[in-house]
């Protein structure tokens, strides 16, 4: 860098410049990176005045030295020059609005899901997460008796608190609403304190009130303060029910949600942790705990705190059972949660693609202003020349251009802010990713503001600085004696800026295109069964407290109840069936020990879902029944196995008949049974349909596990009143247990695949943009070049050129760029493909018809753009023009 | 030698007027800082390797490379001194306000 700067002072200066100036970097004590900054600075600011003072004489006074008098003027001559030509000016300043407003859109969606800080917590730089995980294990979590948070507490001298909660998800009726299932945190008398959460209205939870029996108190978020009670100030002394029991508001916390894995927090209700036995009727419940906040003193430091924390829980290490000996508590600076640095970096990685492709349009845009700012410099270059020549400083000239871009850019950031609110709430009203809650109101904080404003900066030296300059570069004598007719030294230049819009416009319909054939690619695979028809019933019964008996009591009518109401075909499913993994069981000898997983399924599983069965039988009623009524296992335990299964476990061999022991996690402990293959079934995928369908046993019944959903399979596929049918037979059977999940089979398929299809929609979107964006800089450019050689071609024309080769000529040059582009765009799409293999499914990247099909479009579209251009080309009349000399 | 020739502008003059005070010792950066303390003038460094260059190109100064420093690579510093043209051309500027300024209130009584 310094030495591209020194080489452009003059040699004879070259070295005493270097010199002097290394003397002041002495003398001021400038020192690394700061020197280096400042002489670069200085050697650039030398080396222009050097350079323009080539071109101009004494004349020159003191006017450079104060840069920016009449710049209103300036501010005044680009808006009137907008307003002589409002229709391309609009149209610039739409791009540039629709580019902007895009990036900043997806800033402000990524800056509310990731980058700010978590709401409503004050001073979130000193807070800390405490994990309890295996040492040297970052990617387990484990757990830690809550008893041991006091003792924890004594010992973190540095910590100013130190706090406790468990997350849970149960029943919430609130505002008179049917109770529907909320996020809530049982919480201890420190937590909101040490997160520094403030009230809207209410107070906080006192410490004997958390962890003392017998307060039935709530704190409630602004979320549902203002959807279920109205916003109501008078919200104190209401009343909500948590799984039936009742609960006094006390409080409306202001903006604090929680956090997960995310910055977006869904937790609408606190209560004392020293509730959380009563409303989930579970013994267990608030014991353990696996995720402590604290906060830091002043210059306390996180790894003496981590010390601290580790000598109190080791001084506990008697009274701990065995299973949490194992863990050590490790602190994680912020607010975190297990496992967000995998969720983060996913999230970054779809960032930075959206980004990359709206960055692409913002740049398109660009190049269409520069054109336009070029095409004003080149006209008015006499202008410039005639300036020059009578003294004006060419600072002035390069400004002019500057202010010019800069009125564009300032105009389209004012646009593209309240652009990207509307994008933003399109956005927000869809589940963008699948695995994100709901977004909500995405907020537009002054982050987003201050990106936009960045990104609309930078856009004005993206497109201006080059008009700037070439405008600035004229050759005044050159100039005033042709008077101002030469060809446009620019026109390479411009050519180039069209080209590369075609490149770029080439990318993205190419990365559209490819996307749009992987969600095809997606759709059209074979899942193994046919789920057309059948819809799944979430239900979570022992969310309400129920115990196991009264659970399945639950489920078992609910089941009867469907049959009579005339669906024949009903099963049981835990996990749903398009679920990627069902419960982990270790398979034994004789076998090689393995871990595999298992659903339980209702013996009508396989005939709903109409799965091949391909050798010996499914499961009977009794086997089944047996199971469901609390019965024990029957022995040995009947197993269906997948083919996958079975070629994984006994390769090329018999399977039905054959037994094993078989190790399931049951209450607390590990049992082994007996077990034996009855029967083999087709291979099914998940919703990941993408995945090869992955090994799988069955087993009989739910009871040792939690039904997670009921398969109802409608005589036709499109009954929409079956939906509201199922609902009322649920209802009808217990009023209180809300339905968690009601809809179509497939649903989850298209939930699965909603984050390639907002992909392949948005990619699609920007694709046909940027091909619009890139006929009319065709349009543009080539409209300027013919207005600009009407001379030429009136000539051309009486010297005997016929129309036709006069329009070929326009045509030819359309085609000439439209192949340099195309060629530029091949080779930029070929190598930014790798970002999105990983994205695509049975279609490579650079796929011959997707890229033939976009050139096709590409060059389509640029001759459309060139037929009105050449027809006035070829309509030129020589007469007019030769007399006009 | 014409008019032109010697007409100075008012930074050239500033310069030479440094070059002639600093006697010798005059390059770019001890130039700098006596305009600013003397004349309470900031010039641009870049202005004043430009006027150097021009002075130059008139006759009115000369350079000559002082030694390198000693350390490796050690880049050599370019001095000034004033030519007689220099002075003729300073005193022929300070003549001219003079004449000007006769019978204002700034001339000499």
């Amino acid at each position: 860098m310094i030495r591209i700067l020194l080489r452009s002072i003059p040699p004879e200066w070259r070295e005493s410049v270097e010199r002097d100036l290394t003397e002041e970097i002495a003398r001021a004590g400038y020192r690394g990176w700061v020197a280096h900054l400042w002489l670069a600075w200085q050697l650039l600011r030398i080396s222009i005045r050097f350079r323009w003072r080539r071109d101009l004489t004494s004349m020159r006074n003191a006017r450079t030295r104060r840069p920016f008098t009449n710049l209103g003027m300036d501010v005044r001559l680009a808006i009137r020059a907008l307003r002589r030509q409002p229709g391309s000016g609009a149209a610039i300043v739409l791009t540039l609005a629709l580019g902007i407003g895009a990036t900043t859109a997806v800033y402000a969606v990524f800056n509310y899901v990731l980058f700010r800080p978590v709401p409503g917590v004050a001073d979130p730089d000193r807070l800390i997460t405490v994990m309890f995980q295996p040492p040297a294990q970052r990617s387990t979590i484990g757990f830690a008796a809550s008893s041991a948070v006091p003792t924890l507490r004594a010992h973190a001298t540095d910590l100013q608190g130190l706090a406790n909660r468990m997350p849970s998800t149960i029943a919430i009726g609130a505002g008179g609403a049917d109770p529907a299932f909320s996020s809530v945190e049982f919480v201890d008398g420190h937590y909101l304190a040490v997160l520094g959460a403030r009230t809207v209205v209410g107070r906080l939870l006192a410490a004997n009130e958390a962890e003392g029996e017998g307060h039935d108190l709530a704190l409630i978020s602004e979320s549902l303060w203002r959807s279920k009670f109205d916003a109501d100030a008078n919200v104190i002394g209401r009343s909500l029910t948590a799984n039936g029991h009742t609960f006094n508001v006390i409080g409306v916390l202001r903006s604090f949600r929680g956090w997960g894995t995310t910055r977006v927090g869904q937790v609408d209700v606190w209560l004392p942790i020293a509730a959380a036995r009563k409303v989930r009727s579970d013994r267990e419940a608030g014991a353990s705990t696996s995720l402590l906040i604290g906060r830091l003193r002043s210059n306390a430091s996180p790894a003496v705190v981590e010390q601290q924390l580790r000598s109190g829980y080791a001084s506990l290490a008697d009274t701990l059972p065995q299973t949490q000996r194992r863990y050590v508590p490790v602190v994680y600076p912020g607010l975190q949660a297990f496992q967000m640095d995998s969720v983060r970096r996913s999230l970054l990685e779809i960032y930075w693609l959206v980004l990359g492709g709206v960055g692409l349009i913002l740049l398109l845009a660009c190049a269409n202003a520069a054109n336009l700012l070029l095409a004003r410099a080149m006209h008015r270059r006499r202008d410039t020349a005639l300036r020059l020549a009578v003294g004006a400083g060419r600072w002035r000239i390069v400004r002019q251009v500057l202010v010019e871009a800069a009125v564009l850019a300032i105009a389209a950031g004012g646009l593209g802010l309240p652009f990207s609110v509307l994008l933003t709430r399109a956005v927000s009203s869809t589940p963008i990713l699948s695995f994100l809650p709901q977004l909500g109101v995405v907020e537009i904080d002054g982050r987003v503001v201050a990106f936009c404003l960045a990104i609309s900066t930078a856009t004005v030296f993206v497109f201006g600085i080059v008009p700037a300059i070439l405008g600035g570069r004229v050759d005044v004598h050159r100039t005033l004696h042709e008077g101002g007719r030469s060809v446009s030294v620019s026109g390479r230049l411009r050519a180039g800026l069209v080209a590369m819009q075609i490149a770029i416009a080439l990318v993205l319909l190419s990365g559209a295109g490819v996307f749009a054939r992987t969600l095809q690619n997606l759709y059209a695979v074979e899942l193994g069964m046919d789920i057309d028809g059948v819809f799944e019933l979430g239900l979570q019964p022992y969310r309400l407290g129920y115990d196991d008996s009264r659970s399945s009591r639950v489920i078992a009518d609910i089941l009867d109840r469907l049959r009579a109401a005339g669906f024949d075909q009903v099963a049981l499913s835990s996990p749903s069936p398009l679920e990627s993994s069902g419960t982990n069981v270790t398979v034994g000898a004789p076998l090689p020990t393995r871990r595999v997983s298992l659903n339980a399924v209702s013996p009508g599983y396989f005939s709903a879902l109409r799965i091949p069965l391909l050798a010996g039988r499914t499961f009977t009623g009794a086997e089944f029944a047996g199971d469901f009524g609390g019965m024990p296992d029957p022995d040995p335990l009947p197993l269906v196995a997948n083919a996958s299964m079975v070629r994984e476990l006994f390769g090329h061999g018999p399977a039905v008949g054959q037994s094993f022991l078989l190790t399931r996690f049951i209450g607390g402990r590990n049992v082994s049974t007996l077990a034996t293959i009855v029967g083999v079934v087709g291979d099914t995928r998940t919703q990941h349909v993408q995945r090869e369908p992955t090994p799988r046993l069955f087993s009989a019944g739910p009871s040792a596990f939690r039904p997670r959903s009921i398969l109802v399979r409608a005589a036709q596929p499109q009954t929409g009143g079956a939906l509201e049918r199922i609902r009322q037979v649920a209802r009808d059977v217990d009023p209180n247990l809300p339905v968690s999940f009601l809809a179509p089979l497939g649903q989850e398929i298209e939930d699965a695949l909603v984050e390639q299809g907002i992909v392949a929609r948005m990619s699609g979107l920007v694709a046909m943009l940027a091909a619009v964006l890139a006929g009319s800089g065709v349009f543009a450019m080539l409209s300027y070049v013919v207005g600009e050689r009407t001379r030429e071609f009136g000539i051309r024309m009486a010297l005997g050129a016929s129309r036709r080769a006069l329009g070929w000529h326009v045509v030819r040059r359309t085609l000439m760029i439209c192949v340099g582009g195309l060629v530029g765009g091949v080779m930029f799409y070929a190598w930014s493909s790798r970002f999105v293999a990983s994205r695509l499914y049975e279609i490579r990247p650079l796929d011959p018809p997707t890229l033939a099909i976009a050139m096709a479009l590409l060059i389509l579209a640029a001759l459309t753009a060139s037929w009105l251009p050449a027809r006035r080309a070829t309509s030129v009349d020589p007469v007019i023009v030769l007399s006009e000399e | 030698m014409t008019l032109d020739a010697v007409r100075l502008g008012e930074v050239e003059q500033l310069v030479l007027l440094a070059v002639l005070k600093l006697d010798g010792e005059a390059y770019a950066v001890p130039i700098r800082a006596l305009i600013d303390r003397d004349a309470g003038v900031k010039l641009s460094r870049g202005s004043i390797y430009i006027t150097l260059d021009r002075l130059q190109r008139k006759g009115l100064v000369e350079s000559w490379f002082s030694d390198p420093t000693g350390e490796p690579g050690g880049k050599a510093r370019r001095l000034f001194r004033i030519r007689p043209a220099g002075v003729a051309a300073l005193k022929a500027a300070r003549r001219a306000v003079e004449r000007l300024s006769a019978g204002t209130a700034l001339g000499k009584r």
